[in-house]
């Protein structure tokens, strides 16, 4: 904090004179403030906020899940995706219990589709945005969202996205054949396998401010948090919080990348590599720094390998305090 | 808090005239003169700022507020980088 003091005069017709002074306190402004998602964060309490209690540090920026809350926003009524009236531009099949979202610039908000076994939204139109929504799967074995190859820019927020431990196919509780999407302070957690996928098209992929936990839980699986193929696509993924115990997953795997970065996330548990790159795609660099990891399987990265187009910085290792070696 | 004043505050003068005329004829009259004097009440001041605590480079509002003295006013604000007069007294600043 900073003090100035400034000093007021007041003259009156005589000339007679009276000064005061008044001290202003200018205080530090938080770099953080702006970046790390907490200013759109859904009001309630966190879903963790005693997850990095007991670690020789912590991140210096407010952590999702961990400082503020990410999901369906507090106060949301829900429609019973059963019943409940449908916005222009989406059908309904309620024998598949599935949603299809044909239109452009459709948003799908405030739905509950974790009932009757549990629902899937595909979309096939541009620029949707599916938004406080509740998945949970279950017996129908939906895959809670994916596209098909015509979809574009699809945005995710502010949703409850639970696996439930189920099996859902070869796709993941998110599927992306289309042109790029968006996820962000969704809380997405407990997949019997993958928790995101991105086919073909390429596009740009964001997942930020999110919880991401628990993949693979599916007996025998080996689940990913992230899985990208046949791109050239670019993701971007950036303040998450991330935990696993248990389960069988690989945490942000980001094969088939022209570029990215993996930054300032928080990463707690058992994936077996957190991050992994596949160098030969990349045509730029590919960034990771500034995470905060505490790996109890193989580690923070795959390849451990020196190259110019990777880029390793600032990460460190919650337990220690310490750098994790570039 | 301090405060400084330039005591030679100017003292206002006024004379009044009693007159007293009895029924006498013709009629005697008496008269007699009085000046009063009065000072106005001291200068005084009163200042703040709002927000008083804000990150660096926040606009602010000062105010300053004169009692006493002799009106019109004139306000004046200094400090770092500040050096501002008005006639109101309310001043923006950033900080």
């Amino acid at each position: 904090m900073t003090d100035v003091i400034l000093t007021g005069t007041v003259t009156d017709a005589l000339g007679l004179t009276a000064s005061m002074p008044v001290t202003v306190t200018s205080t530090t402004a938080d770099p953080w403030a702006t970046l790390d998602g907490r200013a759109n964060a859904p009001t309630g309490a966190p879903q963790y906020p005693t997850a990095l209690n007991g670690y020789a540090v912590r991140p210096p920026w407010k952590v999702a899940g961990v400082d503020y809350r990410v999901g369906i926003n507090t106060g949301v009524v829900l429609k019973p995706a059963l019943t409940g009236t449908l916005p222009s531009g989406v059908s309904r099949n309620t024998t598949a219990h599935s949603f299809t979202i044909t239109g452009s610039n459709v948003v799908l908000d405030s739905w509950d589709f974790s009932q009757n076994g549990g629902w899937n939204v595909g979309v096939t139109g541009a620029n949707a945005r599916i938004t406080n929504c509740k998945f949970m799967c279950g017996a129908n074995a939906n895959p809670p969202i994916d596209s098909s190859s015509s979809a574009t820019n699809i945005y995710i927020g502010y949703c409850d996205i639970n696996g439930n431990g189920q099996d859902v196919g070869m796709g993941g509780l998110i599927t992306d054949l289309g042109h790029g999407f968006t996820v962000e302070y969704c809380w997405i957690r407990n997949s019997g396998s993958d928790m995101m996928q991105k086919h073909g098209q390429g596009g740009a992929i964001v997942i930020r401010y999110n919880i991401v936990e628990q993949g693979g839980k599916l007996a025998g699986s080996h689940g990913d948090y992230t899985q990208i193929l046949n791109g050239p696509s670019t993701a971007y993924i950036y303040f998450n919080f991330s935990q696993q115990t248990g389960g069988s997953t690989q945490g942000f795997m980001t094969e088939f990348l022209t570029e990215g970065s993996v930054k300032n996330n928080t990463l707690i548990g058992g994936c077996s590599y957190w991050t992994s790159v596949d160098i030969s795609s990349l045509v730029t660099t590919m960034t990771m720094t500034d995470n905060y990891v505490d790996a109890t399987a193989f580690g923070f990265r795959y390849p451990n390998a020196t190259n110019s187009k990777l880029i390793y910085s600032g990460n460190k290792d919650l337990k220690t305090g310490n750098a994790i070696p570039a | 808090m301090h405060q400084h004043l330039k005591r030679k505050r100017r003292m206002t003068t006024t004379t009044y005239t009693g007159t007293v005329t009895d029924s006498s004829v013709p009629p005697q009259t008496f008269s007699t003169t009085i000046i009063l004097t009065s000072t106005p009440p001291p200068l005084a001041m009163t200042i703040a700022a709002v927000p008083q605590s804000a990150p660096a480079n926040t606009p602010r509002t000062v105010t300053e507020v004169a009692t006493g003295g002799t009106p019109p006013y004139t306000y004046t604000l200094t400090g770092p980088g500040v050096n501002l007069s008005n006639a109101t007294g309310v001043f923006s600043v950033t900080v």
